[in-house]
């Protein structure tokens, strides 16, 4: 391999975009945490009756699992579906990927084939989940218009890392726990050692590079909706309660009217 | 003479509402000032977005992690009855999204592909208008996924609108109006107690009871209804009077602040500031201990969220009506016959400002179920109603064409269940069913009606007085 292209991508870019991630995290939460204001009300909460943080935590558990703000929907049943797809898909790559850091009480040769099935399967999903809403803001004609570089820059991305990880998950194979799985180690431990990952094919080092341009990404675009909602005070706020409990006094004042 | 334009389907850029002349909103900066501006107003415009962004954490999560997934075209009535991408909730924003980002190279890039970037005069004039067809009725915001509440971005980029001189005049004079008499029709206080009296009358001719009203007195609550009821809504007025009286709640009017809505709420929340504390020192004025609001959604929204919690900084407490009303049926003080509302299909549909931002969705439903035998939910109910068509501002003949777009929503859902007398317990809703309904009734040959919900309580109720009345007032 090209020693520049090896110092590069295995080498440089991580920092590079570790750095960049981190850096975009710090400046949009600063900028979400400093603006406080809300339009002049106590509470601009969007779910009826939240009045307690519990109300809040299950608003947004069911947000993040089950997207159950979509299905309400009549007519576009694309988005829902798709949306399912991907996310379950992706989390369930994202934690396959853990297994590359995370020593594993199984052997290499489970490992692999784990990887290769529940993997492939969940890289599928996510990949079907992606051409689903990818398809559906293609063909509307309302959501052409409301699409922009930004959307299509994002999918471009997911596209190329899905479909790397998938060629090499599938077809490929490579050895990947005695190649990438120690290189990564050695990266998050900031002692960083080349040598095992030198020598892999060009769709690894596709996957690494793509993903971590990606990750570089992340906070700068739209793809911060990944947190950017847990600090918006119309989910994270809570109402005023108003009840006729605050009358209890109302019908002890009242005039009798001797009934 | 309406000035009312109409539109194709897919495009109402042309439909605006009549401007506010420099003389009225130079009368409401006194109230509320606003910044200087720099002499252009393009620039101005363009700081304010970005001011009101850095401020605001809603606006700017909504101009900056929208994942343009479209949800909200699904849910935004205005965009479901215009077919116009730019009358809908990310429409609007990526509007005001383009001219923020057009000061940056980064905004350029990610806005690449968004069509004309750099705001010039024709494009500030596009916004305001698109911006004045939203009906901030917060759909949008319980659909999307994040809530990203585009409602409350209307209300922002309409007040940094209003700071540099544009605005509604409609908006505008409602909120002049109201600062300067303490309601929105610009009602005397001689006339106030006219109506009153004049209901007052009414109520013992229908009833027999003769009810005992406060008006400007010390008393244990004040009430506080929309203005519409002095003028538009009577049956609704004899509701609140004849219930306090037969649940013998000592109550009194203020003709000092005989207004539940709070206009100001549309543009932001200066004015919503001003009318707001005009409520608190009136209510601070008369001694009393509970301000209880009228049937009013947007004002309700404004008295729940702004007035209640400066209320109880004072040691006033705050409700709605329908509480006062729970309050009453639950300890046996009010007598109710539903049969006395007849055998009419009534289809209740929730005011957007009730359901979706005032946490008032199982109240009307308790009192419903015990003033009329005959009553169902609209198929979109709860979050999901449709608004009326003429809420946040848009009450106004200009905009009548795009009214009547909106209001096909609620009327086709009423039709859809056989309904015979929709049920919308607001002024707004109730003025707009008052335009709306005879052109729709008359395209559907159908004849609708419409009420609120004391109006339907005023009937069902069974007066304790001796001498009433055998049947129910027509």
């Amino acid at each position: 391999m090209d020693a520049l292209v090896e110092v590069g991508v295995f080498l440089i870019l991580p920092y590079a975009a570790a750095a960049l991630f981190v850096g975009g995290v710090v400046w949009r939460v600063r900028q979400w945490l400093a603006a406080r204001a809300r339009t002049g009300l106590r509470s601009v909460a969007v779910v009826p009756n939240t009045f307690e943080s519990s109300d809040v935590a299950r608003d947004i558990t069911k947000r993040v699992f089950v997207f159950y703000t979509l299905p309400k929907m009549e007519d576009d049943r694309t988005l829902i579906v798709g949306t399912m797809m991907f996310h379950y898909g992706i989390w369930v790559v994202l934690l396959a990927h853990l297994g590359l850091i995370v020593p594993l009480p199984i052997s290499n040769q489970t490992h692999a084939l784990l990887g290769l099935y529940i993997g492939g399967a969940a890289g599928l999903l996510t990949l079907a989940g992606l051409l689903v809403l990818t398809a559906r803001r293609v063909v509307s004609p309302s959501l052409r218009r409301i699409s922009f570089f930004d959307d299509y820059f994002a999918v471009a991305l997911l596209f190329l890392v899905i479909g790397f990880g998938l060629l090499q998950t599938l077809v490929i194979q490579p050895d990947y726990l005695n190649t990438v799985s120690p290189w990564l180690v050695s990266i998050l431990s900031f002692h960083p050692n080349l040598a095992p990952i030198a020598g892999v094919g060009i769709f690894t080092i596709l996957h690494i590079a793509v993903a971590l341009v990606f990750i570089a990404y992340l906070p700068y675009g739209k793809m911060a909706h990944i947190v950017a909602y847990m600090f918006n005070p119309t989910i994270t706020g809570r109402s005023v309660r108003v009840g006729t409990e605050n009358l209890a006094a109302s019908s002890a004042a009242a005039t009798p009217r001797g009934r | 003479m309406t000035g009312a334009r109409e539109f194709l389907r897919g495009d109402t850029s042309l439909v605006e509402p009549f401007w506010a002349k420099p003389d009225l909103l130079t009368k409401l900066e006194a109230k509320a000032p606003a910044p200087k501006g720099t002499g252009s107003i393009v620039s101005d415009v363009l700081r304010g977005f970005r001011d009101e962004a850095s401020r605001n954490r809603n606006v700017l999560l909504t101009l900056d992690t929208c994942v343009h997934c479209g949800a909200c075209l699904e849910a935004c009535p205005t965009f479901l009855a215009t077919d116009d991408v730019e009358n809908s909730p990310v429409g609007r924003a990526d509007m005001v999204r383009r001219a923020i980002h057009s000061e940056s190279f980064w905004g350029r890039l990610l806005a690449t592909g968004s069509g004309r970037h750099r705001l010039d005069e024709a494009g500030l004039r596009r916004i305001a208008t698109y911006y004045h067809q939203c009906l901030e009725c917060r759909r949008c915001a319980t659909i999307c996924p994040f809530g990203l509440d585009q409602a409350d971005v209307t209300r922002s980029v309409r007040s940094v609108l209003m700071d540099h001189g544009i605005a509604s005049r409609y908006i505008a004079t409602v909120i002049e109006t109201s600062e300067r008499t303490g309601n929105n029709l610009g009602l005397p206080p001689a006339a106030i107690r006219n109506t009153i009296e004049f209901v007052r009358d009414e109520i013992r001719e229908e009833t027999g009871v003769e009810v005992r009203v406060k008006i400007d007195e010390p008393a244990y609550a004040m009430l506080v209804p929309p203005s519409a009821d002095f003028f538009l809504n009577l049956e609704t007025l004899k509701g609140y009077m004849l219930f306090f009286h037969e649940a013998g709640i000592d109550c009194t009017f203020s003709t000092e602040h005989a207004e539940l809505g709070n206009f100001g709420l549309f543009v932001g929340e200066k004015h919503l500031a001003v009318v707001g504390d005009h409520l608190v020192g009136v209510a601070k004025k008369l001694g009393v201990q509970v301000v209880l609001a009228g049937e009013c959604g947007h004002g309700w929204r404004a008295f729940k969220q702004y007035v209640i919690p400066r209320l109880r900084a004072e040691g006033i407490e705050g409700a709605h009506v329908f509480h006062a009303v729970i309050d009453a049926i639950r300890r046996g003080t009010i007598r109710l016959d539903p049969s006395r509302n007849g055998e009419t299909r009534f289809v209740y549909q929730d005011p957007c400002n009730y359901a979706r931002a005032g946490d008032l969705l199982d109240e009307p439903r308790f009192i419903l179920e015990r003033v009329v035998r005959n009553f169902q939910d609209s198929p979109h109910n709860r979050e999901r109603t449709w608004c009326c068509g003429g809420g946040a501002g848009l009450l106004t003949d200009e905009l009548m064409s795009l009214r009547l777009a909106y209001a096909t929503l609620p009327f086709e859902d009423a039709r859809s269940v056989g309904g015979q007398q929709i049920v919308r317990p607001c002024a707004i809703c109730k003025a707009q069913m008052n335009a709306v309904l005879p052109t729709l009734n008359k395209a559907a040959k159908t004849s609708l009606t419409y009420s609120g919900l004391m109006d339907l309580l005023y009937k069902a109720i069974v007066p304790s007085s001796p001498g009433a009345p055998a049947s129910a007032p027509k």
